[in-house]
This record gives structure tokens, C-alpha cells and sequence, in this order.
């Protein structure tokens, strides 16, 4: 029977949290194990013979770069971080090195390997400081709370450290869970603001509980700046009275709501009272959410909507952008607050400014957000060298650069001269990812994309705007994700290994020469239409799967399905595979009714297994744009669209 | 898929947990179900669809007694209580009326069904007051952090309410545990004050997440004065000097420690300057302690031990108690402290004063401590009516005292005619005597009779000053005694089969019938004594335990002893009760080399198996039973010491 003693240094409750994460599951690898606590206010490096955890002086302080330490000899030792949070995720790194494994969000995701402890296996020794200090997920797709519940226990687990609730308020991603829009087989359930607010201040507790880094905002600020706590879409509504429709930009001469509605209609910018009230919003804001530790400034969303007015017109809106930014930070100074405030090169805002610049550059956060990417292609084959000429800013008339280089190209003129801490914004696992069924090449390219930010793009962080449900048939690319914005140097066939085996036993091999196949014969790049040379092979491509799925599931997932709950989703997936497959034969076809048909089916299958499927697997998003992109992919003709 | 949401009322963290504790099991009983959570700054009745928790206007707030509501429909509805712990006894109370049982302390006592929750079949409807104010569990025994952590865990979860924790830092219990005292397997364990302060924080904090009424610390005012806070100290303690000496009390003409022992020797209470340095004492304790809301005033342990100074002498050790009561509640009162505060009749103060009253009859909860009654009976159950009791005569340091129930309860009413305040009761049932009934289905009965009889004795609360560990084979004595707390009105039969059913399932009655078998061969009031006739069958009765377990052993615990831990235990229960007979047989003989070697055996076997009992037995308080108890039931001599 063996002891240990977890000292706890200090009160701190995500200090006290990770040691309750430790002995809940040490006793859960070993029930036998005896796990003694204490509480010192400081570390004493005279009492060696327990596990301290906390804050101590071999690790010094940061509150962004989460270093950690881990040095437990035969059960007695050190766990340690450069601040709370890292203290937390030294824990379960601790546990990891242990043999547990949290292969995906979920309480069907732990994997405890069930083994007596002795002192010798105790022993662990780490020191690192993670490749990436931003590493985030970012809402995104439908969600109710578990689903961000089991996001947020996951982050620290896999070494990730931050979690962003966009948009004001974050209301699209439960109200497309709520209102089950595509679900055929469910009604909506009422969720209004009050319901919403009150998840948000769970999820709060939540976020604090494990000090993650908090972030919030994004679009939404130019809505409240016009006093609405949502969007008004309906162009006719009296809450659009005059004094507000002057606020808006002017186009052709007009001031309206866009077409698109709210989200998409630009302020004028030059208004010192719309900037005004812009920054009111972001300094209430700040004031009544102290636990956001940085807040994403947008303006509305899309392009070539700018104001045309004369004051607009005068300068960029990179400048007016700049022009609130400052303003914010001199009210923040004011109000003693120090929240972070993200700004981003998206869209019109590519284009960088010329007339006014960032004053406190320590307040900001510096955001590229690459919507027109493609993923066939990962940040390695980013051409450093790229020097072509970028496009001149024509008012309402750009062209969105779709490649990456030129993105890039973009951020660094807004860098030229101020060192800003920065963040790629990502959507890796946001739409693409559908297209490849198997998960093992989107796989492959995230983890390659996350390994490469700071070489590539001398970046500090990624945040992962995607679905909190994307772990169908497996979570390897958000598992391989974490590991390589922990560790740069880490290999992705490595993280296969650990994760295969994690989830499959000694079926690890043959799982992922199944998934490679899957994703083989699906060929992501034909899907999204960036490889049209697949398309005749595309109706044989797809009876192969039927045919792989068949023969897997007879020969290793049947036997296994009721193992665990990496099998039973497998088992899912070898008829989703097969219902997508016959989709796409349809569309090989031009067959109108068999894609119906096909899709009905596919979307029935979907759905109907929600119940079982909902912790890893979101439709949302995919069933909207289901049969567009697979149109697109069988197109003859490259797409080169921006798509959102 | 069923979704249910737990809107939180407030921020307390009492209320958080039960919010946890519901989601965890719910999700434990059917893990398809959906948590949604949301915090609401308070309850809105106009808001429906969710299960409110927490604090509502249903329930009139009460600190101390702790009324639950239970109004849930069709998923939908509230659980709230007259207080914060009180949320968290109906959150679990909720739990329980959907099946769940936990049944001893620690992991392995919990028994959750699993099954589908169904919304429509998610309907409690509960509102009970308790019978008693105060449920509480005191500590005793060998303890490690984790019995005490498992001890504090359970208690809500069947209801009881108050935690005591003994002496400033509890050191008495951990040092026991870690010196593995009578073990011939495990080495002492070094284990200092210190790191029992240490543990303690960690001890208060578990109180504390679950707002169980923290009482302490009882003995130690005589000691704390002077610097002692530990309940041991050497004579040549340093601590030990002239000025505390000085104040000691006098006996036989001189000042010192009592039989060499600090927590054994009183104070000159007398002396006004001694009293004033224990209140100061007193008021140090609660400002460090603000988790003890019940401050039990102790004076020194030991019998026939005061002082016998002139001034000392011309009252009652009882009357100066309640001098030095009086002086607490002034001081109390002085620095806003609303800390209630307990005190004993116990040994010499047994005996009621005869001068001096409480002022403040609010402030205080006196208690009896029955040390020396009989557990034969319950305490209720009187043969003569206490009115006309002779009671046996006050004399200074020369006490016997009394055995019998009919006596302890005529001094209960005096002291209650005198005082006119709110009283409990502190006993010993599960400290020791529980030891001589191994089949502990008669020790539940009386138990449980104690705690539905306590309003016939005007009592309002008990404290089970019990070892942590007293599970083994069941733990239905604590489970009845916490449901005859709740319900004065509950049947044991009821408590029982539900009990057994719980551990045993469809077994459970057969189990109930072999354990009360056992317990009434073994006869627990010959084995306290109590019994001389029943000597004469001893032997048979042995032979008839030993056959009856083989029986037992063979048709259901062999086939079944990987059920679960019930049945664990039940098999190692049954090799312990041979061991015992092995015991008792060899004192019948009366041969001295016998009786050790069994005892060694015996000795042995319990701490063999103590890796895989220690939280359900305490073997430490065992062998103080067996190595004495056991002798003087075969002595034969009835005795009137009390035993500590």
C-alpha cells in the first residue's frame, strides 16, 4: 500500500483544482494507492518527502509562457509551472507520463490504464516551456454547454491554454444547438439571452476554475455601439430610426442595413460619435467582465462594404480601426484596466494603415485570420521569399488574396516597426475538415501548420476556430494539434502511435492504415475542389470505400465495437463513410434524385444518431454547406471564391 | 436524448458543489444525458424547464436546521433547502430517490444504477425538516487524510451535517495511522505536528466546500494557553514550566501534571487570571477557525482530577465551568463572533452545578457525554424512572461513575433543569463497543434506536465520536444512525433491507439474516460483559459462528466475492470472525500461550489484509479492544472504570 502526499502551496483555486485532478486520477490508475493532502502557504524545500504543487522558485513567474516543471523521484517531488494554469497542465502532464490519456473531449475520452503503483513508477521528470504561448480553441459550430464543458476540461489536459467565447453575444453556436435547425428529427427548445447569459457565467467559472486565458468578443462591437444586444437584420425595423441609420456606412450613396444584415453593415468609421460609442461599448465591457483577459475588437464582418462617405473616404479603414484602438486604450488606461485588445488584418482591414499607428503596442494582440486558405497545402509550403507586389486598397473593389503568402504579406506591414504579440486565427477544423472523412491528412497538415507558426510566420499563437465536436471517427487532429503547439520538434508519427494505441490497443496499426485509406480515397484535395484531375476516379473511388468500410468492420470493428468508445464510433463512421460514399457516386453521376435520395439518407443517419454521436460529432455547419461544396468539387472548374 | 438543466442560484460554493455532485451522477446513472448548466443571480420562478439549486423563497432561511425541498417534475422544477449545506443534503437527496445509494465512506460505497432517464420518469417530491439539529460524526481512531476526506464526503450525502474535529490539529487520529502501531508489516511513519496542521487545512477546506457545521476543537483550553497545541506532551516538555505548573490544578497538596499526562491534568479554575488566559485562548481558536461554528469548550480529559484548592473547592467543577462559559460569551460577544459554543457533562461534571447559570442560554449547546453507558440498551430505554434515581453523591476526585442508563439520564435532567438551553449528545457506540457485535446488525439497532429516541430525552443533536473506518463487514450501523437523525420516525427494518439490498442485491435479505446470525452467536452483551450466564454456551456458540460462515462462505460469498466491494469485504469478514472464535476459544481455556499465540494470529490476519480494508476497518481501536475488552470479559469481573 502506497502514499503519497500532495502539498498543496497556497489557495489559489486552480492550484487546488489540479490537485484534486491529481488524486482523483491517481486513485483512478490505482484504487489501492493512499493519497494524504496538505496546505502550505509556501514552498519548503526542507520537507522532501511529499509532492509539492504550485507556484515555487525553481520555476520563475510568467503569467503568459507556460513553463512547467515536473521532478517527483519515487513519489516525492515537485510540480510546478510558471503560473497557476501552467501548474495545472504540469499535473496532467504529470498524469500523462503516467500512462493516462485524454484522446478527446468527454468522459469517453479518458483512457486510465488501471496498474499498481509503485514509488519507481511515480517517477517523472520534466522541464519545458511550450513552442506556443497562445493555444487555443475558439467557439464555433452548435454547441450546448457540455459540449463547451468538455472543451474547456480537455484544453489543460492536452497542454492547451486558452479558450475564446466569440462574438456579442456568443449566441449563434448555442442557438444552432437549441433551435436544432437542420435536425429533422427534433424540435426547437427555447434559449433567449436570459439562458444564454446564465450558460456564460457557468462557462466563466469554468474558464477560472483551470485560469485559462480568456477571450472574448470579436464581431459584435458596432451592434452594440448602435445599443442592440443582437443583430437587427430586418431592414424595416423601427429599431433602425434615423439617428441609427446615420451611423451606418454609406454605399452608393445610401446609409442601410447590408443585404446580409447586421454583421455585415459597416459603420462610418470617421464619426468621432460612432468611434465614441464603439468605445464606450469595449470599455463597459472590460468593467463588467474582468475575467476576459483579452477582447477581440472587430468590425462587422465581410468586404468591400466600407463607408464611402467624404471623412471615410480620406483615409483607409485600417486608420479608423487604429483610431478606436487608441482611444480604447487611453479609456482603459484611464479606468486602470488591463485587458488585452486583439486587432486583426482581415478582410478590408488587410490593408494596413497609413495615416495613425498603435500608441501602446503592450496593449495589443496582433491577429491573422486566413478565411480564403486552402488546406490542401500546410505553413510549410509557405514561400518565405514571397515578394509580389500586393494589391492597392481600392475602396469596395478588392479581391481577397486567396493564397497564403500574400495574407501574410499583408500582417507584415501592419508588423513593420512594432513587435506585437500575434496569433493566427485559424479554420482548420472549422468547415475543411468534413472533407476529409478519415481525419488522418487534416490531421497531418494541422499538426505541420501549428509546428511551423513561429518559423514560417515568427507568430506566438493559434487559435482554432472549429468545432468543440470534431473528434468523428477519432480526435487525432485536434489531439496532434495540442502536442505540436506544445512541442514543435514533435513528430506527428509519434503522436499517431500514442494516440492510436491509446484508443485501439494493439489494433493501432491497423486502424490507422484503415483511416489512411479513408482519407486516401476520399482525397480531400478533390473534395475541396483544388484537385479536379480525381474527378473521373471519383464514382470508383467511393465504391472502394463502401467496399473498405465492409471489410474493416467485419474483420476488426464488429468484434471490438463494445470495447470501448473509440470502437463504437468507429462503427459509426463505417456506415457514414458508406452513406457519404453514396452521395458522392450520385454526384459522380449527375444523378438529381439518387443525391436527394442519398443525401436524405446521409442526413437522416446524421442525425438519427445524435443521441449517441453529439459529444464528437457537429453537423451544424457541413449539412449548410453540404451540397454546395460537393457541387463545387465536382466542378470542371476551379473555385477560387472566397467562402463564408 | 434528455437534456436536463441545472440552473444554479448564486455563487456560494457550498451550492456549486451540489450542482457538480448532481451532474456527476446523473451522468453516472445514464451517460447519454445532456447537462446543460447555467448561474443565475437568483431564483426566477417565471423561468421553467430547468431544475433549480440553491436558495429560493420555498424555503425560509435557517442556518442551523436544515429543511430540504424537492419539487422536481418531469425533469423540471427545484431542489432547495433552508441553507446552503442543507441544498447540497437535498441534491443528494435528490440523487438517492433516483436510486443512488452510498452506502459506507469511500469510492467503493457508492451504488449507482444505471439506467435511462427518461424526463417524464424524473419526478421528486420531497420537503421533510430533519428530526435533529445537529448529525454529527466525531473523529476518532487511526486516520489517514483519506479516511477523514472519505468520512467528510459521505456525510452529506446520508444527510449528516456536522463534522467534529478533535484537539487543535486532529494530530492524535493522523500520528496513529502514520506510527501503525500493532502492525508487524509496515514500519512507523514519521509524522509531526506540523504536518498535521497541514492536513488540517485541507480537512477544513472539504468542511468548508460543503458547508458541514465545523465543531472543535474540545479538549485542549487548559493546554492552549501555554503553548500546547499538540494533545501530547512529554513531562519534560520545556512547555512545561513553573507558570504553567502554577496554574495546574492542586491535588493531594501539589500542583502538576496528572498521572503524567498534559491532556490528562486540569487548571486551577478558580483563579480568575487562568480563566481569562483560556478564554483568550478560546477567542484565538474561532478567529483562526472560521469554519467552526460549533466551538466545543473542553476542559482536561481524565476522571477524578480536579483541583482540591481551597478556593476550587467551594463549587463544582461544574459551576466553574459555567463561570468560565459565562467569560467566553462576553468575549465572544465583544469581538462579534456569533460562534455557538458546546459544552460537556462528562466524568466529574457529570455532576450538575449548584450556584452558577448561563447568561446567555442562546450561546451554548450542552451536551452529554455518556462515556461509561451501556450499549446494551438504548440510552432512552429506561428501567426506572430517572425521577426518582438516587444519584449517587458529588465527592471531589473520589467518582464512580455510573454504568447504568437510569442514573446518567437523572443527571441529564438536572443539568437540563438548571440550564435551560438546547442539548446533544456525544457517543461512543462505534468507538469500541462496536467491536463486540462483528456481525454489527445488533449494534445498528440500538444505534439507530438511540438516534429516533433522542426527542424523548429532549436531545436535539448527536455526535458519534466514532473511529472513521467502522464499515467492515457493513457500514449499517453509521448508514442507520445517519437515516434515525434524519427521520425519527424511520423503521430500521426499512433501513436495513434497503441497506442490504443496496450491497448485496438480490442476496441482500440472505446476507442480512447470516449477519444477524452472527451477531447474536457472538452475543455482544456477554462480550461486553454484561452477560455471565452466557459464558456457560460460549463454546457451542463459537463452533455454531464457525460452521454458520463456512456455510455462509461456501453458497454465497465465494461465488459472489467479486461482485463488488460488499461482498470483498464479506469475504474477508468471514475469515476475520474465525479468527475471532479462534480468539475467544483460546481465552475459555484460560491458557495464557494459547491466548497470545491466537492473538497474534488474529493481529496478523487484520493487518494482512489491511491493504485492502483500511477504509472500512480500523484496526489500531481493534486491537485496543481485543488486547483488553476481551480479557476482562473473561476475568469476569464487572467493573465500573470507564474506559479511556
Amino acid at each position: 500500500m502506497i502514499s503519497i502526499t500532495l502539498a498543496k502551496i497556497g489557495t489559489n483555486q486552480t492550484v487546488a483544482y489540479a490537485v484534486d485532478e491529481l488524486a482523483h486520477y491517481l486513485k483512478l490508475i490505482d484504487k489501492s494507492l493512499l493519497i494524504d493532502q496538505r496546505t502550505y502557504d509556501a514552498y519548503d524545500a526542507d520537507i522532501t518527502n511529499v509532492v509539492w504543487v504550485g507556484l515555487t522558485p525553481m520555476v520563475e513567474y510568467n503569467a503568459l509562457d507556460d513553463e512547467i516543471l515536473i521532478d517527483v523521484k519515487e513519489g516525492a517531488g515537485v510540480i510546478s509551472g510558471a503560473n497557476e494554469r501552467a501548474v495545472l497542465i504540469a499535473a496532467y502532464r504529470y498524469l500523462r507520463e503516467l500512462g493516462i490519456r485524454w484522446i478527446r473531449p468527454g468522459d469517453d475520452g479518458e483512457v486510465i490504464p488501471k496498474k499498481r503503483l509503485d514509488r519507481e513508477a511515480l517517477t517523472v521528470s520534466v522541464r519545458e516551456t511550450p513552442s506556443i504561448r497562445h493555444r487555443c480553441v475558439c467557439i464555433e459550430g452548435a454547441d450546448a454547454y457540455e459540449h463547451i464543458y468538455n472543451m474547456l476540461r480537455w484544453i489543460p489536459r492536452n497542454g492547451m491554454n486558452t479558450y475564446y467565447l466569440q462574438i456579442l453575444p456568443p449566441m449563434p453556436f448555442f442557438n444552432r444547438w437549441y433551435a436544432h435547425t437542420h435536425n429533422p428529427l427534433r424540435s426547437p427548445e427555447p434559449f433567449g439571452l436570459p439562458e444564454l447569459n446564465a450558460t456564460v457565467a457557468r462557462l466563466d467559472e469554468e474558464i477560472a476554475k483551470r485560469g485559462l486565458l480568456y477571450h472574448a468578443g470579436g464581431h459584435g462591437w458596432h451592434w452594440k455601439a448602435l445599443g442592440f444586444e443582437f443583430r437587427v437584420n430586418d431592414p424595416d425595423s423601427p429599431l433602425l430610426t434615423p439617428e441609427i441609420k446615420e451611423m451606418f456606412a454609406m454605399i452608393n450613396g445610401e446609409r442601410k442595413l447590408d443585404s446580409r444584415g447586421m454583421g455585415f453593415t459597416q459603420l462610418c468609421y470617421s464619426n468621432p460619435k460612432v468611434r465614441q460609442r464603439m468605445a464606450d461599448a469595449v470599455v463597459d465591457y472590460c468593467k463588467a467582465h474582468p475575467l476576459v483577459n483579452y477582447l477581440h475588437f472587430c468590425i462587422a464582418d465581410g468586404f468591400n462594404n466600407q463607408c464611402e462617405c467624404e471623412e471615410c473616404q480620406k483615409m483607409r479603414p485600417a486608420d479608423y480601426y487604429v483610431m478606436v484602438l487608441n482611444d480604447i486604450d487611453e479609456r482603459l488606461n484611464k479606468e486602470g484596466i488591463n485587458t488585452k485588445l486583439s486587432f486583426g488584418a482581415y478582410c478590408d482591414l488587410l490593408w494596413e494603415p497609413r495615416h495613425e499607428k498603435i500608441k501602446n503596442p503592450d496593449r495589443f494582440i496582433l491577429d491573422l485570420s486566413p478565411i480564403s486558405r486552402v488546406y490542401t497545402n500546410s505553413y510549410l509550403d509557405i514561400n518565405t521569399e514571397y515578394n509580389e507586389p500586393l494589391p492597392e486598397y481600392v475602396r469596395n473593389k478588392v479581391t481577397l488574396p486567396r493564397s497564403f503568402e500574400a495574407n501574410f504579406a499583408f500582417l507584415n506591414k501592419w508588423r513593420e516597426g512594432t513587435d506585437f504579440d500575434s496569433y493566427v486565427f485559424e479554420y482548420n477544423m472549422m468547415w475543411d475538415h468534413y472533407l476529409d472523412p478519415g481525419y488522418m491528412n487534416c490531421a497531418r497538415v494541422l499538426h505541420i501548420d501549428v509546428t511551423h507558426i513561429k518559423e514560417k510566420l515568427n507568430m506566438n499563437g493559434w487559435i482554432s476556430c472549429q468545432e468543440n465536436r470534431a473528434a468523428f471517427p477519432t480526435g487525432l487532429p485536434v489531439y496532434a494539434m495540442a502536442k505540436g503547439l506544445w512541442d514543435k520538434d514533435s513528430k506527428f508519427e509519434d503522436i499517431c502511435d500514442e494516440y492510436f494505441t491509446a484508443a485501439f490497443g494493439e489494433y493501432s496499426r491497423d486502424v490507422q492504415d484503415y483511416l489512411w485509406k479513408i482519407t486516401e480515397l476520399f482525397d480531400p484535395q478533390f473534395m475541396r475542389n483544388d484537385h479536379i484531375e480525381a474527378l473521373p476516379t471519383a464514382y470508383e473511388r467511393a465504391e472502394k470505400i463502401i467496399a473498405l468500410t465492409h471489410e474493416f468492420e467485419a474483420s476488426h470493428i464488429a468484434p471490438n465495437k463494445d470495447v470501448n468508445a473509440s470502437w463504437m464510433y468507429l462503427s459509426y463512421h463505417a456506415e457514414y463513410c458508406r452513406l457519404y460514399a453514396e452521395v458522392i457516386k450520385r454526384y459522380a453521376k449527375n444523378d438529381i434524385e439518387g443525391i436527394k435520395e442519398w443525401s436524405e439518407k446521409y442526413n437522416l443517419f446524421i442525425f438519427g444518431n445524435e443521441p449517441v454521436l453529439h459529444t464528437v460529432h457537429d453537423p451544424s455547419l457541413f449539412t449548410e454547406i453540404f451540397p454546395r461544396w460537393l457541387k463545387r468539387a465536382f466542378s470542371t472548374v476551379v473555385d477560387t471564391t472566397v467562402d463564408f | 436524448m434528455t437534456t436536463i438543466t441545472l440552473a444554479k442560484i448564486g455563487k456560494n460554493t457550498t451550492v456549486n458543489f451540489a450542482v457538480d455532485e448532481l451532474c456527476k451522477y446523473l451522468k453516472m446513472m445514464d451517460k447519454t444525458v445532456l447537462i446543460d448548466r447555467r448561474v443565475y443571480d437568483e431564483y426566477d420562478a417565471s423561468a421553467n424547464g430547468v431544475i433549480w439549486v440553491g436558495l429560493t423563497p420555498m424555503v425560509k432561511y435557517q442556518k442551523l436546521d436544515d429543511e430540504i425541498m424537492i419539487d422536481v417534475k418531469a425533469g423540471a422544477g427545484v431542489i432547495t433547502a433552508a441553507n446552503e449545506r442543507a441544498v447540497l443534503i437535498a441534491a443528494y437527496r435528490f440523487l438517492r430517490e433516483l436510486g443512488c445509494r452510498w452506502i459506507r465512506p469511500g469510492d467503493d460505497g457508492e451504488i449507482i444504477p444505471e439506467k435511462k432517464l427518461e424526463k417524464a420518469e424524473v419526478n421528486v417530491s420531497v420537503r421533510e425538516m430533519p428530526s435533529n439539529r445537529y448529525r454529527g460524526i466525531v473523529i476518532e481512531g487511526a486516520s489517514h487524510y483519506e479516511h477523514i476526506y472519505n468520512m467528510i464526503n459521505w456525510m452529506p450525502k446520508v444527510s449528516l451535517n456536522a463534522y467534529y474535529f478533535q484537539f487543535y490539529a486532529g494530530d492524535a487520529f493522523l500520528h496513529l495511522w502514520y506510527m501503525h502501531k500493532y502492525n508487524p508489516f509496515i514500519a512507523p511513519e514519521e509524522y509531526t505536528f506540523e504536518e498535521a496542521l497541514h492536513t488540517k487545512t485541507c480537512i477544513f477546506d472539504d468542511l468548508a466546500k460543503r458547508g458541514i457545521i465545523g465543531v472543535g476543537p474540545g479538549h485542549g483550553f487548559c493546554l492552549f494557553p501555554f503553548g500546547i497545541y499538540e494533545i501530547h506532551a512529554e513531562p519534560d516538555d520545556p512547555r512545561i514550566n513553573d507558570d504553567f505548573i502554577s496554574c495546574m490544578a492542586e491535588i493531594d497538596g501539589k500542583r502538576g501534571l496528572f498521572k503524567d499526562k498534559v491532556n490528562f491534568t486540569h487548571l486551577c479554575y478558580s483563579n480568575p487570571a487562568v480563566r481569562k488566559r483560556m478564554i483568550d485562548g478560546a477567542i484565538k481558536y474561532c478567529l483562526e477557525h472560521p469554519t467552526i461554528e460549533l466551538l466545543r469548550f473542553g476542559l482536561a480529559d481524565g476522571m477524578n482530577n480536579h483541583c482540591e484548592c481551597e478556593q476550587c473547592r467551594k463549587m463544582r467543577p461544574s459551576d466553574w465551568l459555567m463561570m468560565l462559559l459565562n467569560e467566553l460569551d462576553e468575549a465572544l460577544s465583544a469581538n462579534g463572533l456569533e460562534t455557538k459554543v458546546g459544552f460537556s457533562a462528562y466524568v466529574d461534571t457529570l455532576w450538575p452545578p449548584e450556584h452558577i447559570k448561563v447568561n446567555n442560554p442562546d450561546r451554548f449547546v450542552f451536551n452529554l457525554s455518556p462515556s461509561s453507558r451501556t450499549y446494551s440498551k438504548p440510552l432512552y430505554e429506561v428501567d426506572v424512572d430517572p425521577a426518582t434515581v438516587t444519584l449517587p453523591p458529588y465527592e471531589r476526585n473520589k467518582l464512580n461513575m455510573p454504568r447504568d442508563v437510569e442514573t446518567l439520564v437523572a443527571l441529564y435532567w438536572q443539568w437540563k433543569k438548571w440550564l435551560g438551553t438546547k442539548s446533544t449528545i456525544f457517543d461512543y457506540q462505534m468507538m469500541w463497543d462496536h467491536f463486540l457485535d462483528p456481525g454489527y446488525a445488533t449494534c445498528a439497532k440500538i444505534l439507530h434506536a438511540d438516534a429516533t429516541g433522542l426527542n424523548k430525552l429532549d436531545f436535539i443533536g448527536y455526535f458519534s465520536c466514532q473511529e472513521q473506518r467502522a464499515a467492515f463487514p457493513t457500514c449499517l450501523p453509521v448508514y442507520a444512525l445517519a437515516a434515525g437523525l434524519w427521520d425519527k420516525n424511520s423503521k430500521f427494518e426499512d433501513i436495513s433491507s434497503d441497506y442490504y439490498a443496496a450491497a448485496f442485491g438480490e442476496d441482500g435479505a440472505a446476507v442480512e439474516a447470516y449477519l444477524q446470525k452472527i451477531s447474536d452467536l457472538f452475543d455482544p452483551v456477554f462480550m461486553r460483559n454484561e452477560n455471565p450466564e452466557a459464558h456457560r454456551t460460549a463454546p457451542a456458540r463459537m463452533d455454531a459462528i464457525d460452521a454458520l460462515v463456512d456455510e455462509f462462505k461456501a453458497s454465497h460469498i465465494d461465488v459472489s466475492k467479486d461482485k463488488n466491494a460488499s461482498w470483498k469485504y464479506l469475504w474477508y469478514h468471514a475469515d476475520y470472525c474465525k479468527h475471532y472464535t479462534e480468539l475467544i476459544r483460546a481465552y475459555i481455556t484460560g491458557d495464557e500461550a494459547l491466548i497470545e499465540e491466537k492473538t497474534k494470529a488474529f493481529t496478523h490476519y487484520h493487518f494482512s489484509i489491511e491493504p485492502e480494508t483500511h477504509t472500512v476497518l480500523d484496526n489500531f481501536q481493534f486491537d485496543e479492544v481485543y488486547q483488553r475488552w476481551i480479557k476482562r470479559v473473561f476475568a469476569n469481573k464487572p467493573t465500573n472504570e470507564v474506559d479511556f
